[in-house]
């Protein structure tokens, strides 16, 4: 198993390098002389001569071909080193990890709403198939699958930030602060948890297994909650660990809405203003943690499922 | 199963409880009497010196620059107290006695060289516009600058954000940047990076203090979050309203709402190249006379704009009445375009087979370029204008632009930021310009525009621009579009504060707050 883990471990290497490679070609690809971009957004939108724009370049080894440059990158990550903003002069690392904390707190406390609410609501659903209870649920699933967060987090501040008075509307530093953008987001992806806990559910409650528990004459609950839903478990697990895409989408949007300073808003300011030693960062950090929660996500599994282990 | 019910139905309600008794106490912190907390759109400083993060510095008036602007554009002292033109390239400027700055050091005119030579030494935008050759400390409080050429637009130039004066402390002891030390009523305090920017009254401040204690700019990039922040009192001030809110907190007696004109105009940039068919200066008139600028004004910004028939708007002290600003005249417009050879078919301007088309390019980071762009091309087709729009990144359209591949830019620059017309007359329009992408070339322009930088303020100079005016209405270079107007607005304790029409000025020095 440890070897197959160590496979995992390499596979997940060579993945963020990809997304590290992509990042970096993506951001040359861009519209605009590269190291004539960057200089302009520092200089305000000023256009800077074409001799400033070659010292710039040679200066920062912008003239070297890309592979060139994105080895030299690669070196110098490896040691620790991911650069100085180009806007602030600030060392990256240190803007990262000042509001990674942030983000991270933000998208585990999004992921945990995201179960409190979908486990019993998809557990309730599986009880009752075809229900009006079950019926009222998969709308409400759908219809939250559907709205555009920006819009739910408006109405969500409107209602309780103006209306009820209870939470502030825009900021961080308090828990009140955190509560909107994590319910955002938490009940976001909810609506894909609860569909899928429900299907799962249902597909092991019509198994024989299942029958046989009911026949001995165990009751409801602890078939569902002793037999069908530790089977669930995994699958359920594997999905929460593959939602991190969709709460960092939510992120980005609801960090710039709320004001909130993680690296979803990071990413966005630093895009906007090109720069580009923060951008690969944020790239790297993200795929990074993508990976990352995923690798353990399977980890857990096969320490708790005995039957996976090997597969992974 | 009904166990299961009956436990979850409990857990629910105990859950609602829960969240009911925990959240009442109420987090909406409103902010504390002397205190201003302003809602900004843009992050308001990384502590660096790049010109829009150091524009801040003196649009918060923690700098002040040797020269300042009153309300209605014209110069006034600020740490320079009279200036005066001593020969065709030398400035003599006399300072304020007494001033301190922030660390308790003393304004003098080697700390205004100082402070310039590093603005100039730093920032690539600044020896542009002050085109210093040198500076000399005459005496304690005597400046001499002289210039590079006959420059008589410096002492507006002085006004620029960019040109407040640093302490020798704002620096390190390898002269690099390390915080705002000036000499402005408000002192810097602390900076919070993405999050928000913090200054005090500064009580050694040489003009009338400030009646606020403190003014926290706090960074809202969201234009509903901006102002959903006002209604529940976190904040007290917000910029850049959106043209829905302005009409909704207008109503509401517990707000203030600024609706001003302010520097800044929307145009459109015509290609006067070789690539473009608008190198026909016939058509770029026929443009500018079939553009209805008020239904303009009122689809893309619900009204809320001034708008433009010429390049400075009519309230600008460098604008004539000599010139005429454009007016809608179709029939003027359809004689030009038939004289430049085309004929309306189906509706349409063709001219051999070839229908009279138009890339239109602009970008999409300033949220009112795309309602402005579009419209603009809806007028235009309607008249039988063919148009294509394409929206990019500012540094992607300039691509196009810079090789000549467009017909129209939409754009938008503060041409009356300095209150001299020299600025972006000469930076833009002049034929040998770093940013005439417009390859438009006119050599009457070119000359009035060389001759109105060296003329002191007076009849020479007001007739020379005039001119130069009258050229980029005629010759048409660009279509002006809308001039912009300042929307912000206020809880209704806030008094006093007056929006200033230079675009770079917050001035709550003269505000108080209930």
């Amino acid at each position: 198993m440890l070897h197959q883990l160590g496979l995992r471990l390499i596979y997940a290497c060579l993945l963020i390098l990809a997304v590290s490679i992509a990042g970096f070609a993506l951001l040359r690809l861009m519209p605009g002389d590269f190291a004539e971009v960057l200089l302009m957004s520092q200089m305000d939108g000023t256009l800077p001569d074409a001799e400033t724009v070659a010292r710039f370049s040679a200066e920062n080894g912008f003239d070297a071909p890309l592979p060139v440059q994105y080895l030299d990158w690669l070196w110098r990550v490896a040691q620790g080193d991911l650069g100085t903003s180009f806007v602030t002069g600030d060392p990256v690392l240190e803007d990262v990890t000042l509001r990674l904390g942030k983000s991270l707190t933000l998208a585990l406390l999004a992921l945990g709403t995201g179960l409190v609410i979908s486990l019993p609501v998809g557990a309730l659903c599986a009880f009752y198939p075809g229900s009006l209870l079950d019926r009222t649920f998969a709308t409400l699933a759908v219809v939250g699958m559907s709205i555009p967060n920006f819009w739910y987090a408006l109405m969500l501040a409107l209602l309780f930030s103006l209306t009820l008075g209870w939470l502030p509307s825009t900021g961080h530093g308090t828990w009140a602060h955190a509560v909107l953008p994590t319910l955002v987001i938490g009940t976001s992806i909810s609506g894909v948890l609860a569909r899928y806990v429900r299907g799962c559910l249902l597909e092991e409650l019509s198994q024989p297994y299942v029958r046989t528990a009911r026949s001995k004459g165990l009751s409801d609950r602890r078939v569902l909650l002793f037999h069908a839903a530790p089977n669930v478990f995994p699958a359920v697990l594997t999905l929460t660990g593959l939602q991190f895409a969709r709460v960092f989408d939510g992120m980005i949007i609801v960090e710039t809405l709320f004001a909130w300073p993680g690296i979803g808003r990071l990413l966005v300011d630093s895009l906007l203003s090109r720069d580009y030693p923060l951008i690969q960062a944020c790239f790297l950090v993200v795929a990074a943690s993508y990976v990352l929660i995923n690798l353990v996500v399977d980890y857990a599994i096969t320490l708790y499922d005995p039957r996976v282990r090997g597969v992974v | 199963m009904h166990h299961l019910v009956s436990r979850l139905r409990k857990a629910a309600v105990a859950a609602v409880a829960a969240s009911l008794l925990a959240a009442p106490v109420p987090p909406v912190a409103a902010s504390e009497p002397g205190t201003l907390v302003v809602a900004t759109m843009w992050e308001a400083l990384p502590l660096s010196m790049a010109p829009r993060r150091s524009r801040f510095f003196n649009e918060s008036e923690i700098l002040d620059t040797l020269i300042k602007l009153d309300y209605q554009m014209k110069l006034i002292p600020g740490l320079a107290t009279s200036w005066e033109r001593v020969n065709p390239t030398t400035w003599r400027f006399t300072l304020r006695d007494g001033v301190k700055f922030h660390d308790g050091s003393d304004f003098d005119a080697e700390a205004a060289k100082f402070s310039l030579e590093r603005v100039i030494a730093l920032l690539p935008y600044a020896s542009d516009l002050l085109n210093i050759a040198r500076m000399d400390a005459k005496g304690p409080l005597e400046l001499e600058i002289e210039t590079t050429e006959p420059f008589a637009a410096l002492p507006n130039q002085l006004t620029d954000a960019i040109t407040g004066i640093y302490a020798r402390s704002s620096f390190d002891a390898e002269d690099k940047f390390v915080k705002p030390v000036g000499t402005g009523p408000w002192a810097f305090v602390d900076y919070q990076k993405q999050d928000r920017t913090i200054v005090e009254r500064f009580d050694g401040y040489w003009g009338p203090a400030p009646s606020l204690e403190k003014v926290v700019y706090r960074y809202i990039p969201d234009h509903n979050s901006r102002a959903l922040a006002l209604e529940t009192g976190e904040v007290d001030f917000v910029e850049h309203l959106l043209p829905s809110d302005v009409e909704r907190l207008s109503r509401d007696a517990a707000f203030k709402v600024y609706v001003e004109p302010s520097a800044g105009l929307y145009y459109g940039a015509f290609n006067a190249g070789e690539k473009s068919v608008l190198k026909d200066a016939r058509i770029r008139q026929a443009l500018n006379l079939m553009v209805d600028r008020d239904i303009l004004v009122k689809a893309a910004l619900d009204g809320i704009g001034k708008p433009a028939w010429q390049f400075f708007p009519d309230d600008f002290p460098w604008v004539s009445e000599t010139v005429t600003p454009y007016t809608l005249d179709l029939a003027a417009a359809e004689a030009l375009l038939t004289e430049a050879g085309y004929a309306k078919t189906d509706g349409k301007w063709v001219k051999d087979g070839q229908p009279l088309t138009l890339r239109i390019l602009s970008y999409s980071s300033r949220a009112e370029m795309s309602p402005i762009t579009e419209t603009l091309a809806t007028l235009l087709q309607g008249q039988g204008v063919a148009t294509q729009v394409q929206m990019f990144t500012w540094e992607g359209m300039l691509d196009l632009v810079k090789q000549g591949d467009y017909d129209v830019s939409v754009v938008f620059w503060t041409p009356e930021m300095t209150g001299h017309p020299d600025l972006h007359l000469k930076s833009q329009f002049h034929s040998k310009a770093g940013l005439n992408y417009q390859f438009w070339v006119n050599e009457e322009f070119d000359a009035l525009v060389d001759k109105g930088r060296t003329l002191d303020a007076g009849a020479d100079a007001m007739d020379t621009y005039a001119r130069a005016q009258q050229i980029l209405q005629t010759d048409a270079p660009i279509i002006p579009l809308v001039h912009k107007v300042f929307v912000a607005a206020s809880s209704a304790a806030l008094d006093g504060y007056r929006v200033h029409p230079s675009g770079f000025f917050y001035n709550f020095k003269e505000a108080t707050k209930k």
